[in-house]
């Protein structure tokens, strides 16, 4: 067998490789085509030799470009650039060079340094006497001026070009009411002359810019340009509202992207679902690629503040360059670059928020609990009379406690454990940004700083955010840039415990916080109750988790011919994260018996990847263009745990800080374990007459994760374009600004399976004899070499439509995907000595359409806007295929009282699994009762196979988790210097399991529960209901998963309301401030739901570790309601 | 030009430069079946596996106060719960089905120690060096573990899938299910008289298996050959006798003079303990001690109590007068002074708790339940009593009188219970005391049930007669029928593995 090299020699090869291609590109640098040198008067001092004939004039300009450090600059639609030119130069000045190409036409040309300004003479004709002059400087919302745009005087041909600056003169005739100025990708603006001399003008990104430029892996394309379906916002949308992280920002902002947001956890629980779940035992989580680093972990600790856009590339044809990962789509993360301006812009935004609790469990107050104490206790003569009569149930007698009860037998406190341990909590957020640049060098610069309370007590986040983005212009042919993002976070969190957030439902309500005395009070101050209240465990336990993580990368673009360019990356990403945990050694049922807990675990990872892709661009005559990238890369990440325990402490306080204050020490655990896969991937775009648009991908994936039988992968995709509003039969329909059908094909993988698993383990445990640990090595692994991707072919037609100068603006998909080679832990019998095997056995289908619409409704410039976006998305999905012979899976979350979810061919993912409660069984029923040994009463469930028995058999799939549809709408309406922006979020058709049902109803007695064990329990005046009568819990009751654990999950969320107020432009320079704006805002204002819904929030799991444990409420947190005050400003 | 040419060709060739050892990227944490293994400490290790799933006969299992153990005592009809989440009425109504809890934990959990032994007792072939006495006395414990396993397996569910080797394909996964008795004759019977011939040492007081352990387990083996429902022949009585004298004249074991030291884990692997399974505090507490307080009584530092295993009156009223297992805190507890760790001051519970009705003490780890919440009491699965009471009953069975060594058996345990010597040399009258014995004796450790199976009689607590199984009316108005002489293979097993059948009747 090979040795297993050591990673760090790895590292250093793959280092090497790197290297190398660097040196080559030096080699290139310094022996290339052109010694150029920057100086002062560059264009008097560069001299080309240039011979063509009858060639095309961009070809010309081309050349220049190619062969100095020259640069045109022209508007496209005013210069004839397929004008055929021929000329011979010898060492000529550019100037005589386009003297010889422009004399004789309407062009002139300008040379500012290295820029070379080509525009109609019309433009910088010599000034009639009785035109007036008005001048400025354009520039977008962050300051950097607009280089091109046109300045026209309204209704004539008359006009500017802005110039590198963003300056621009004009001569207005008089007369003249209005300037326009228009720019490609942004709302054009007509300003009226009046008696302006001067006219300033911000421009603003159209909404839905056609040539807005989307970045899709290994490079980016116009949106006009695509061929997949891909979804992009842009911060501005992004992160119109306050959010702790990438999945909180997303939600409800990108079609087809479900983001469920599930709790009250300082760093926010999100699941994100690209078009529905395909996996069953691997992953279903998108793949993040933050800047083009692929993969990178810890997600929900990126600073959302620093993104600058995001894509998400949905269907095959845009997933497949990313082909062994991409099947669970692929979410692209840009973050905030440089810009070239005259002064750096310096940003702040900054907010206060505070949260409360949105909506509380209706529980039983201490009357209503001792009243149904009582009754239980009297009841139970009927259910177990002979324990009865033994005197088996004794109620509590209140004069025996003194300490909870009045002298005249009533309860002396009423706790509501709600209130007391879900506080109001205070966030604030600062963050700051530097950017700005030069010709040579763009820089930005963020800092952030977050502090955020949890609702629940004693729970907080803190985080430190910084990157610095740097792209560098070394030579003309070469660029160079790092980005380096760093981050600390630093917080307590209690949710992941499920007894805490159980006893805040569970807590006895006659039960104080602490008695009079000072001395901890306990549920177990009441006979027959075991545990401590929720006031000592948010006090005696602690969670703290510390990451460090850093993310950096540096880039190489090597222009090596004008067409040709290679990219070469090398990005690393470490992270170290630390857990710190103690629980006190009173705390029952956690480490009072233990004597304190006191635990440190460290995770540490470093992942690393080079990749290196060429790029060809070619425009091989005005009706085809050609693009080819070709690349590779190899990707490595390797995983460190260590954990230590020790138990039994003198004294809480020393927590973990001194583990060995811990008598009783328990064996450390130590893993590692790294993956690494090396790839060969190529795209090839093919554009025909600027209508029809190919696109082929293929990438090439080979994984450490499979074995030697099946390492290498193969993952192509075809996509086709047409861009129909470009054919002369549909140019001249006015209302049509752009229609474009889509669609594709293409298989891309899954391979987020642990390591290893194609081997058969021998596993390493302890065994006890006589108080001594042994050593005992066993197969612990069945092992799979035949394992391989799980793959996923879709397929994805799609219509982009845009009408009324593009007042609306649609994009609708249909899609199918077919995930087969399903990588399933599929179980065999356990005579093996295993009970699951790794297999690619199964297949799960997945259909569904996609709608996005926005329409600007009103448009009055600087005075009055409305825009609304409406998102909507459905999905199938059915399982077809499961294991060897397609028999039921329960992959959990199961509950002690049964399975809750099954996987079962034919059916969706997430159906739910359960008996029927009809009702109670009445008086007049007791007959019948009795067949199912039970009284009058008593819980009744179908007996769905008639055998006079109610068991597992009677069990059928009563739900499903999936919603039939999601739809957001957004709104946002802006009216001189107020901007409003409301976001409703809909869910609809999906079912829930309130699994707390079980402790919270069908039971009663012990804890405290809902308020229906006062007012729906069974009584002999109140039959027909689906409580059963109360009683003591030592005797028998009935709770299974059922259908009445199964609600409606159904609703409509207020997701987001933000009223902003932009100060005006003559406030602004006073200031000296380029752009200030205040806003005020409130998350989740309201949430509707289903009638019969009983939890704190229908977007719940507190089972999000199984992979469809999604709405399975066993004990859940509310969701805050929250409201911002917030400050945006620009120096 | 040439150098662009130069710097694509170099890249290219990088390119091309095969990968695959890139992606070789063996375990570093773990070990693999091919691993070459050659140390003495891995050989040790490999023996220690068959160890591994030895608590599969008393674990916890997913339900809130479930334990393994319950399965085999909860059909006895001697007991109830008062934990409604053991899923005592299934039982108690008989209406156990596939799905019902504790039997694919049994099922897994055997499986997967056989799987281990398989695996340890090939590997070990595989070790250049390895002494032979040390691979005598490996051998040894490894097939007593084996046989171990597919003895509680076959009286269990009965006919069960007979592997002997390690399962590499998926395609030779779907084993059918092979007779009772040729488990017997080809697995537990050989391993037990290979595990006789080795070196192991007549007692051992570390926790491992001893020869008294291996000649207790052959003596059980072949008594309950002899019965139901292999019916082996009266040879087989013979046999048994045979074990078990062979352990009593070793002389290494002797009953305890206290039935406190039953239940006090510093007794641990020692005096009349022959082999049990292994717990220890901050390691492995035995959480069963938990299972038979009164429920939510407050009583224990374990923080619960389940009330999961609760005798009926019947079966305790049913001891004979006088008999000193049946006192207050000896085998049975009524009532308890709490413990001033768990109540308030003042609280009634530190004068008297009557727990107003019968439980069971045989577990009652004191310490553990009043102070630590924890418990390294071991559980039993080989006791000196039960080889007293097996030699009496195979003695004479095989040989139609009591024998003075049979009389003295079984004295000793009546002895112990402060009830008179038992003189009657009638057969029917002696297996009948032998009998009633090991129902007091060994009540609640998981004898009654398989002594019920094998016999097909059951004890009925009213009138002291022995009733035939089939046909026999529980304290709960539900008949036994054919259909409980064998629990039925758990759903998850029928379904994953086709070649299976269901037991008669579920």
């Amino acid at each position: 067998m090979k040795k297993n090299k050591p990673f760090g020699e790895l590292f250093f090869r793959s280092l090497k490789k790197t290297l190398l291609i660097m040196r080559i590109a030096i080699i290139l640098m310094i022996l290339g085509i052109l010694q150029a040198r920057a100086n002062d008067a560059y264009s008097q001092k560069t001299r080309l030799s240039l011979n063509f004939s009858e060639t095309e004039l961009v070809k010309v300009l081309d050349k220049i470009e190619n062969e100095s450090e020259f640069f045109f600059l022209y508007n496209e639609k005013l210069l004839d650039t397929e004008r055929k030119v021929s000329m011979t130069a010898n060492d000529e000045l550019v100037s005589s060079i386009l003297d010889n190409l422009f004399t004789g036409t309407d062009v002139k040309y300008t040379i500012v340094d290295r820029k070379i300004i080509l525009a109609p003479d019309y433009l910088t004709e010599v000034p009639q006497p009785q035109q007036q002059k008005i001048s400025g400087t354009v520039i977008d919302k962050d300051g950097a001026p607009i280089v091109g745009a046109n300045v026209v005087v309204t209704g004539t041909t008359q006009g500017a070009i802005t110039d590198i600056d963003g300056k621009y003169s004009v001569e207005v005739p008089q007369g003249s009411k209005s300037l326009t100025f228009t720019f490609i990708g942004m709302q054009p603006q007509e300003i009226s002359i009046g008696t302006l001399t001067k006219i300033d003008v911000t421009m603003a990104e159209s909404a839905i810019g056609l040539d807005e430029v989307v970045v899709i892996g290994y490079g980016s394309v116009k949106k006009s340009d695509l061929t997949g379906s891909v979804s992009s916002v842009k911060a501005d949308i992004l992160l119109n509202k306050p959010v702790v992280n990438i999945g909180q920002a997303m939600s409800g902002k990108v079609a087809g992207v479900e983001v469920s947001e599930f709790g009250g956890n300082p760093d926010g629980r999100i699941r994100v679902r690209i078009r529905g779940d395909n996996s069953i035992s691997s992953s279903n989580d998108p793949l993040y690629v933050i800047d083009g680093v692929i993969g990178v972990a810890n997600i929900n600790l990126l600073n959302p503040s620093e993104i600058e856009s995001l894509e998400v590339l949905k269907d095959a044809s845009s997933t497949a360059i990313y082909g062994a990962r991409g099947a669970n789509g692929v979410i692209m993360i840009t973050t905030k670059r440089g810009l070239k301006t005259e002064e750096p812009i310096i940003s702040y935004d900054g907010y206060v928020s505070i949260g409360k609790m949105a909506k509380k469990v209706s529980l039983m107050n201490a009357k209503e609990w001792w009243q149904v104490y009582n009754t239980g206790m009297d009841n139970t003569a009927k259910y177990d009379p002979v324990g009865y009569a033994a005197g088996k149930y004794q109620k509590v007698k209140p004069e025996d406690l003194p300490r909870l009860f009045d002298a005249s037998g009533n309860p002396i406190y009423d706790t509501d454990w709600q209130d007391y341990a879900y506080r109001t909590a205070f966030t604030q957020s600062h963050q700051v940004g530097v950017r700005g640049g030069s010709d040579k060098l763009l820089y930005s610069g963020h800092f952030g700083y977050m502090h955020k309370e949890a609702l629940m007590k004693n729970n907080y986040l803190d985080n430190f955010r910084g990157r610095l983005n740097m792209d560098s212009q070394v030579r003309n042919w070469l660029k160079f840039g790092v980005n380096m993002a760093f981050s600390y976070n630093k917080g307590n969190d209690l949710y992941a415990s499920d007894r805490i957030k159980r006893l805040i439902q569970e807590g006895i309500p006659i039960i104080p916080v602490k008695y009079p005395d000072g001395t901890w009070a306990s549920n177990r101050d009441f006979p027959g109750a075991v545990q401590d209240t929720p006031a000592r465990y948010l006090e005696e336990m602690v969670n703290l988790t510390t990451t460090y993580q850093a993310i950096s990368d540096i880039y190489l673009d090597i222009k090596i011919t004008k067409n040709l360019s290679l990219k070469s990356t090398y990005a690393i990403d470490a992270s170290s994260r630390k857990n710190n945990y103690y629980s006190g050694k009173e705390l029952i049922q956690y480490s009072k018996t233990a004597g304190g807990i006191a635990q440190i675990s460290t995770n540490n990872q470093l992942y690393w990847q080079n990749e290196n892709y060429f790029t060809w661009n070619k425009q091989i005559n005005s009706y085809n263009k050609l693009n080819v990238m070709i690349g590779l890369s190899w990707q490595q990440r390797y995983e460190e745990n260590l954990g230590v325990e020790t138990r039994k402490f003198s004294d809480d306080f020393y927590q973990w800080h001194n583990l060995g204050a811990g008598t009783v020490t328990q064996p450390s655990s130590s893993s590692d374990n790294s993956w690494r896969l090396n790839s060969y991937f190529a795209r090839f775009n093919y554009s025909l007459l600027e209508r029809y648009l190919f696109t082929a991908t293929t990438r090439f994936d080979g994984s450490s994760k499979f074995g030697q039988n099946n390492r290498y992968a193969f993952f192509p995709s075809l996509a086709f374009a047409w861009k129909a509003s470009e054919e002369d039969f549909l140019k001249d329909i006015s209302f049509l600004n752009n229609l474009k059908v889509r669609t594709s094909i293409g298989t891309t993988g899954n391979q987020e399976i642990g390591n290893y698993a194609f081997l058969q383990n021998l596993g390493s445990t302890n065994i006890i004899l006589n108080n001594t640990y042994y050593t005992a090595l066993y197969r612990a692994t069945f092992g799979n070499p035949d394992l391989k991707w799980e793959k996923t072919q879709q397929w994805d037609a799609g219509v982009d439509i845009g009408i009324l100068n593009n007042r609306i603006d649609l994009s609708a998909d249909y899609y199918l995907k077919n995930t087969s080679d399903l990588l399933l832990a599929a179980p065999i019998p356990n005579t093996s000595g295993l009970s699951t095997v790794l297999t690619n056995i199964g297949s799960v289908r997945n259909s569904g359409f996609e709608l996005a619409v926005t329409t600007r409704n009103i448009e009055i410039p600087n005075s009055f806007s409305w825009t609304s976006t409406v998102l909507f998305a459905t999905n199938k999905n059915r399982i077809t295929k499961l294991g060897v012979n397609d028999e039921d899976i329960f992959p959990g979350p199961d509950h002690p009282q049964g399975q809750e979810a099954i996987l079962r061919v034919g059916e969706p993912v997430g159906s739910i699994w359960g008996l029927t409660r009809l009702g109670t069984w009445g008086l007049d029923e007791d007959e019948e009762a009795a067949i199912y040994n039970r009284l009058p009463g008593d819980l009744k469930y179908a007996d769905l196979n008639h055998d006079g028995q109610i068991n597992n058999d009677d069990n059928s799939i009563i739900g499903c988790t999936l919603p039939d549809w999601t739809m957001s709408i957004s709104n946002t309406i802006m009216y001189k210097n107020l901007d409003f922006t409301f976001d409703i979020r809909i869910v609809y058709g999906n079912d829930l399991v309130n699994s707390s049902t079980h402790n919270a109803e069908d039971r009663s007695g012990v804890a405290n529960g809902f308020k229906t064990n006062v007012y729906e329990a069974w009584t002999p005046t109140n039959q027909n209901t689906m409580v059963a009568q109360r009683r003591a819990m030592k005797t028998y009751y009935d709770s299974y998963p059922d259908t009445r654990w199964l609600k409606n999950g159904s609703f409509l969320r207020g997701q987001n309301f933000v009223l902003g107020y932009n100060f005006g432009e003559s406030l602004m320079k006073q200031w000296k401030i380029q752009s200030l704006r205040v806003y005020l805002s409130a998350q989740n204002l309201f949430c509707l739901t289903s009638k019969g819904f009983t939890g704190y929030d229908p977007e719940v799991s507190t089972r999000d570790q199984y992979a469809f444990g999604v709405g399975f409420d066993d004990f859940s947190e509310p969701k805050a309601r929250s409201f911002t005050f917030g400050i945006n400003v620009k120096f | 030009m040439i150098y662009k040419l130069l710097i694509l060709s170099i890249f290219l060739s990088i390119i091309s430069i095969s990968c695959n050892d890139f992606l070789d990227l063996p375990p570093t944490g773990t070990l693999t079946t091919d691993s070459q293994l050659s140390s003495a400490e891995s050989a040790q290790a490999l023996v220690n596996s068959a160890y591994r799933r030895s608590n599969v006969f008393n674990t916890s299992t997913a339900t809130w106060g479930g334990f393994t153990s319950l399965l085999l005592e909860y059909m006895t009809g001697k007991c109830t719960s008062e934990n409604s989440q053991s899923m005592i009425k299934d039982f108690l109504d008989l209406t156990v089905s596939s799905r019902t809890h504790y039997l694919e934990d049994w099922w897994e959990g055997c499986y997967a120690g056989i799987a281990d032994c398989n695996y340890a007792l090939n590997k070990l072939k595989e070790f250049p060096t390895l002494n032979e006495d040390l691979l005598s006395k490996y051998t040894g414990e490894i097939k007593f573990m084996r046989a171990l396993y597919y003895f509680y397996l076959v009286r269990i569910y009965g006919d069960v899938p007979k592997l002997t080797d390690t399962q590499y394909e998926l395609s030779e996964l779907q084993v059918s299910r092979t007779p009772v008795k040729e488990i017997y004759d080809e697995i537990i019977i050989p391993d037990l008289l290979e595990a006789e011939i080795s070196l192991l040492p007549t007692k051992d007081q570390t926790g491992r298996i001893s020869m008294g352990a291996v000649k207790s387990l052959l003596a059980d083996v072949y008594l309950t050959y002899a019965g139901y429902p292999v019916q082996g022949g009266e040879q087989y009585y013979t046999e048994s006798a045979k074990r078990s004298l062979d352990v009593i004249k070793s002389g290494a074991y002797t009953l305890f003079p206290t039935y406190e030291d039953l239940w006090s884990p510093s007794q641990n692997n020692k005096g009349e303990f022959i082999f049990q399974i292994q717990f220890a505090v901050n390691m492995r507490s035995n959480n069963f001690v938990a299972i038979p307080l009164p429920t939510r009584s407050g009583m224990s530092a374990f923080g619960l109590e389940f009330g999961s295993l609760i005798p009926t009156p019947e079966f305790v009223e049913s001891f004979p007068e006088g008999d000193i297992r049946t006192e207050e805190k000896q085998f049975f507890i009524t009532n308890y002074v709490g413990h001033p760790s768990k109540f308030s001051p003042g609280a009634p519970e530190l004068e008297f708790m009557d727990f107003h009705g019968y439980y069971i003490h045989k577990y009652f780890d004191k310490n553990a339940i009043d102070v630590a919440g924890q418990s390294g009491l071991n559980w039993t699965i080989y006791r000196y009593a039960d080889v007293l009471l097996m030699y009496a009953e195979a003695q004479i069975m095989a040989e139609g009188t009591p024998n003075e060594e049979a009389f003295n058996a079984l004295n000793l345990i009546r002895n112990r219970a402060g009830l008179i010597p038992f003189d009657n040399t009638n057969m029917e009258a002696f297996k009948k005391e032998v009998w009633d014995q090991r129902y007091f004796e060994l009540c609640y450790e998981n004898k009654m049930w398989f002594d019920m199976l094998r016999t097909r009689l059951i004890r009925d607590d009213n009138t002291g007669a022995y009733v035939t199984f089939i046909g026999y009316k529980n304290n709960w108005g539900k008949v036994y029928s054919q259909t409980q002489l064998l629990f039925p293979i758990p759903l998850r097993e029928m379904q994953t593995n086709t070649n299976l059948d269901q037991n008669p009747g579920y």
